[in-house]
């Protein structure tokens, strides 16, 4: 014998799960295909060639807005994949006692990250070629019915002179595709992109095992027990005040409105202050309003999620980080599309078009990302059941800790939620300016107008009030959970 | 000079031995500068009330926890100070584990748990299973091969994971408190097993228990009281295995 298992050992043993184990497994997969249809998607767009199209929509005619594009489907993919990282906390103490049970069975440390590793590749491999089958088969399949008999604009530039062009512009009515299906990949992008992400969420596993010890009685977290450090939160705020002064100073002060190299670096700087200290400083962020809420209110549902966020802030902070990201890049769009639908004009529907599809995007983005909030929800009933039974058997009403668990969901990301969005939004002001010019009028006979850009109130509300209802709707979804929880049987529980 | 070094030098065979083991959880002590060896094919309880430290010194010797001071030596080879690999591999080829209940793989068959330290030590799936059918028919199990341990008794779960303990023929078995959760048939068939492995075999078997009942089973005991041993080990008559 070689005195190491074998790979197929390795491979049924990662795959040898209960129930639980084989919805974490399909979770996995199934979060990993929308990334590879995501980032194959952002391929298909970026290799639009000149002799493909034409499209319906602007955004894939003109050249110029394919980066745009790309970027949006990219960071689509940021919460998919964050998703993917909440996914393995589904069934989580199940999987801990059976590879506590390996390891009593002879199984060495390595051996329990190879198999961890081979669970986490299976999924991530099955959803991988899922993803790339159903991209390939989408294409095929939509290319003939979405490709149609319509009109698109075709922009035609002709060399006028030496150093001038001219742009025209005419409406053309042709077959036209809705969708890039056209667009032949190069089958080396196709692989690289199904290898890659199975890779990346492997190596992923495997750093998170580091925090890891699976010993044959069972598997031990290296929970950070140190309160969290106060210095990234005040980043976070400090950032977000700054940046509002910054604007505030600007508008005030009649500083030009075109990004002058100067002050983007300021803006970007306090951005980037205000990006890391809301992913690092939200666990601070947590517990500094589960001590604050703890000791001022009455009612049970709110003490028990307050005690419970100040006790144990680390908790949710991945899954409301996420959150946290998406409504930033949300407050930046908001800021932006405020910017454009001021100078622009009104009847030139690119534009509104094109923000009303940002804003779609934003939407899938946020429901992408408060899944996290469902599955965290879900894990915390899950492995909080001893405590919430023995709640339950002191005769705390289930309606209450529903309450008490959807709070502590809500309670760090109201605030957070209303900071991030604020500083996006604030730090687009800072670099295309509070005010900008319009140009009125015939030919010679221009009237240059100073606009002032308006606070978007109205969309950061529904985007803060969004975020939070998702995220809360998400969570409740999680509280089925709760009345097998708190069952007095679990009190008999091992883990 | 330490008690540990007073002791003689570890035998060369497959002998077991410990000197002067200390092992504490945070500020509690556990254990006491103990010292102790085990002969081939010989088999040991380790008795004494609840908290002496008689798991964590099974423990100790088994290379599941590792002492704060003290050598544990077998086969002429020091293991306590070896890497957690090389432990864990010393568990599933030359010793054997059995603990009260949980050990078994619930998502496993019978069979597969039996087999499981032979698929991880590279053996072929249908090879593993021949031999592991093999174990089970030794415990008197065999009829349970196909079936998952959530659907088996206290006392069939414990002969499958017996089967498991034995299957690699360790040298060494530790078992703690193998029978406390079983009824006293159950657990009779359990220590019968036991003790004809270690006098078939030529199996060492560290048997932990508070039982006297149980403790009977074994060649010799070693009792322990707040992590110390409470007096010198001493013989026992030998028990109905013998």
């Amino acid at each position: 014998m070689s005195e190491r298992p074998r790979t197929a050992t390795i491979v049924w043993l990662g795959a040898r799960g209960g129930r639980a184990d084989k919805a974490r497994i399909l979770a996995t997969a199934a979060v990993t295909a929308v990334a590879v249809v995501g980032l194959l998607s952002a391929a298909c767009v970026a290799w639009i060639g000149p002799g493909d199209g034409p499209y319906t929509s602007n955004l894939l005619m003109e050249p110029g807005l394919h980066p745009g594009v790309v970027i949006a489907l990219v960071l689509l993919t940021v919460p998919v994949l964050a998703l993917s990282g909440q996914c393995a906390r589904i069934g989580a103490p199940a999987r801990d006692r059976r590879l506590a049970a390996y390891r009593l069975g002879g199984a060495t440390p390595r051996d329990v990250v190879r198999i961890v590793g081979a669970e986490t590749g299976l999924a991530a491999g099955m959803g991988s070629v899922l993803g790339a089958g159903l991209f390939l088969l989408g294409r095929w399949l939509l290319d003939g019915p979405t490709t149609v008999v319509g009109t698109y604009t075709k922009t035609t530039i002709r060399n006028t002179g030496p150093d001038s062009q001219s742009i025209l512009r005419e409406d053309v009515v042709g077959r036209v595709h809705l969708l890039p299906t056209d667009v032949s990949l190069p089958w080396a992008v196709v692989a690289v992109v199904a290898v890659s992400l199975p890779l990346g969420t492997v190596l992923f596993s495997w750093l998170a095992l580091h925090r890891v010890v699976v010993s044959p009685f069972g598997v031990v977290r290296r929970a950070d027990v140190r309160p969290p450090r106060a210095l990234p939160a005040a980043f976070f705020v400090i950032g977000t005040a700054s940046l509002a002064v910054f604007s505030r100073i600007r508008s005030s002060s009649g500083l030009p409105n075109e990004a002058v190299p100067s002050v983007v670096a300021v803006v970007v700087a306090l951005f980037l202050m205000c990006g890391v200290g809301m992913i690092l400083g939200i666990a601070a962020i947590s517990s500094f309003v589960g001590a604050f809420v703890a000791s001022r209110t009455s009612s049970p549902a709110l003490l028990i999620a307050a005690r419970r966020l100040a006790a144990a802030p680390y908790t949710s902070s991945r899954a409301n980080a996420v959150i946290l990201l998406v409504a930033m890049i949300g407050g930046a769009t908001q800021g932006v599309r405020a910017n454009i639908l001021v100078t622009t004009d009104p009847a030139d529907t690119f534009y509104l078009d094109t923000l009303n599809l940002v804003n779609v995007v934003l939407m899938i983005a946020i429901v992408l990302a408060a899944t996290g909030a469902l599955v965290h929800t879900a894990d915390t009933v899950v492995t909080s059941r001893q405590n919430l039974a023995s709640l339950a058997a002191a005769g705390v009403p289930r309606a209450v800790l529903r309450r008490s668990l959807l709070l502590e969901s809500l309670l760090p990301l109201a605030p957070a939620t209303v900071l991030a969005t604020a500083a996006g939004m604030l730090a687009v002001r800072g670099v295309l300016g509070t005010t900008d010019t319009v140009t009125h009028g015939p030919f010679r006979h221009q009237v240059i107008e100073v606009v002032h850009i308006p606070i978007p109130w109205i969309e950061m509300g529904i985007l803060i009030l969004g975020t939070l209802a998702t995220t809360a709707l998400m969570a409740w979804a999680a509280l089925t959970f709760v009345r097998r929880s708190t069952d007095p049987r679990e009190l008999r529980t091992t883990a | 000079m330490s008690r540990a070094s007073q002791l003689p030098a570890p035998a060369t065979a497959a002998t077991i031995s410990a000197r002067g083991i200390v092992k504490s959880y945070g500020a509690t002590p556990a254990l006491r500068e103990v010292s102790f060896r085990a002969e081939p094919g010989e088999i040991v309880a380790i008795t004494g009330p609840s908290g002496s430290g008689k798991s964590t010194l099974l423990l100790c010797l088994a290379g599941i926890l590792q002492p704060e001071a003290g050598e544990v030596w077998f086969a002429g080879r020091r293991i306590d100070d070896a890497g957690e690999e090389a432990r864990s591999r010393m568990r599933r080829t030359v010793f054997g584990v059995l603990f009260q209940f949980g050990q078994l793989v619930a998502e496993l068959t019978a069979a597969e748990n039996v087999a499981l330290p032979l698929l991880l030590s590279g053996a072929r799936r249908r090879e593993a299973l021949a031999v592991a059918r093999t174990g089970l028919d030794r415990v008197g199990v065999a009829d349970l091969a196909d079936v998952h341990p959530s659907q088996m008794s206290g006392g069939q779960a414990q002969r499958v994971a017996m089967a498991r303990a034995l299957v690699t023929r360790p040298d060494v078995l530790f078992a703690d408190e193998p029978t406390g959760a079983l009824d006293s048939l159950a657990g009779e068939q359990v220590l019968t097993e036991l003790t004809r492995a270690a006098r078939q075999g030529g199996t060492t078997v560290l048997l932990v228990t508070h039982e006297a009942r149980v403790a009977a089973y074994a060649d010799r005991e070693l009792s322990l009281r707040d992590g110390v041993v409470d007096g010198p080990a001493h013989e026992v008559e030998y028990g109905p295995g013998r």
